[in-house]
């Protein structure tokens, strides 16, 4: 697991999020996997995008602060969901979005899922943050969450470079 | 067995019970407002099919509070996946109750190809799903379980729309957090 990775997990521990739901990456697997033994955060392996979406919401809606990782191709599978459901009700959670088809990508099939969800994120004036462009920031997942909560709708955290040792 | 009758008995019976009911859109939500409104019910407006996921959530939130969501046969066809999750959560606070008719009522009546589904054998065929068919002379039991219920309702096919919904979503989630957190 890269220090990345640490980096993300102690910065959600800091953010207060209690739960977590996933559909896999090869960014964000070290991360799900560290995450499957942390006694202190409730994962839930979502077999589909937009459930995880959902999942978060009823988690919200019920008081607590989940947050989702997910890659840019799931999010494009669950525009629907964020539409009607988190946004119409106006669910606060952050998403960690493996924004594949970056620069640092190497895959011909990576290149149509930044190009669609970075206009996605522009047509839909998305909350959205690049963690590269933070990756100073030492709390950036807490800052996203009071985002979140403060406009009362998820925020995008897209993660747009490599972890050191990811998957794929 | 008509829709309105079978989810005015079950959500009753939940919220007598301290248990919280999460509609799935369409006639589910529309109905259960109709005849069983409470401040508890949290009523989905959308997207289709999510409804499980959404009660999956809530059901975490709380492990001692008993989840109902209310889904239709066809809506539930749409989102399968759902009952994969939730099985291998197996939470013992969840109760997936579908309203099976074969349509999709609130579209006019429309076949749904959940008419080939055996919903008992589909529950069958996961870790820990316990199937019950429910009617309206059920004694309805809210208690946690060693994991998640799927109940079957046999209704009948409609074409009669339930009444107008009028809550707007930002105020269902204000008042439903409001109640749940309480």
């Amino acid at each position: 697991m890269s220090n990345l990775h640490y980096t993300i997990i102690e910065q959600i521990h800091n953010a207060g999020i209690t739960h977590i739901i996933s559909v896999p990456d090869g960014y964000l697997a070290p991360m799900i996997k560290k995450i499957e033994n942390d006694d202190s955060l409730h994962l839930t392996h979502a077999a589909r995008e937009e459930e995880a979406l959902a999942i978060a919401s009823g988690l919200a809606m019920a008081g607590k602060k989940p947050m989702v990782l997910m890659q840019n191709s799931g999010f494009l599978n669950s525009i629907g969901c964020f539409a009607t459901l988190c946004q119409n009700y106006r669910t606060p959670f952050v998403l960690l979005i493996a924004n594949r088809g970056n620069l640092y990508d190497k895959n011909n099939y990576d290149i149509p899922k930044i190009r669609y969800m970075d206009g996605l994120v522009r047509s839909m004036n998305l909350l959205s943050y690049s963690c590269h462009q933070y990756r100073d920031e030492d709390n950036l997942v807490r800052l996203a969450q009071n985002v979140a909560e403060t406009a009362g709708e998820p925020t995008l955290l897209m993660l747009d470079y490599p972890p050191e040792q990811s998957a794929c | 067995m008509k829709q309105a009758d079978i989810i005015k008995h079950i959500a009753t019976s939940a919220h007598k019970a301290g248990a919280v009911v999460v509609s799935e859109i369409g006639s589910q939500t529309m109905w259960l407002y109709s005849v069983a409104d409470h401040p508890s019910n949290l009523y989905l407006s959308g997207p289709m099919g999510m409804g499980p996921s959404v009660a999956l959530g809530v059901a975490l939130a709380n492990p001692e509070k008993t989840v109902v969501a209310l889904c239709g046969d066809g809506s539930l066809a749409m989102n399968f996946g759902a009952l994969t999750t939730i099985a291998h959560q197996a939470p013992g606070n969840l109760i997936i109750a579908v309203m099976d008719n074969g349509t999709y009522e609130l579209t006019g009546g429309v076949s749904s190809p959940s008419q080939a589904v055996d919903w008992e054998k589909l529950s069958a065929g996961f870790t820990s799903f316990d199937y019950n068919k429910v009617d309206l002379n059920s004694a309805l039991e809210f208690g946690i379980k060693d994991g998640p219920q799927l109940w079957h309702a046999k209704i009948e096919a409609s074409e009669t729309r339930a009444p107008s919904f009028p809550l707007q979503p930002t105020a269902i989630h204000a008042q439903f957090k409001k109640e749940f957190t309480r």
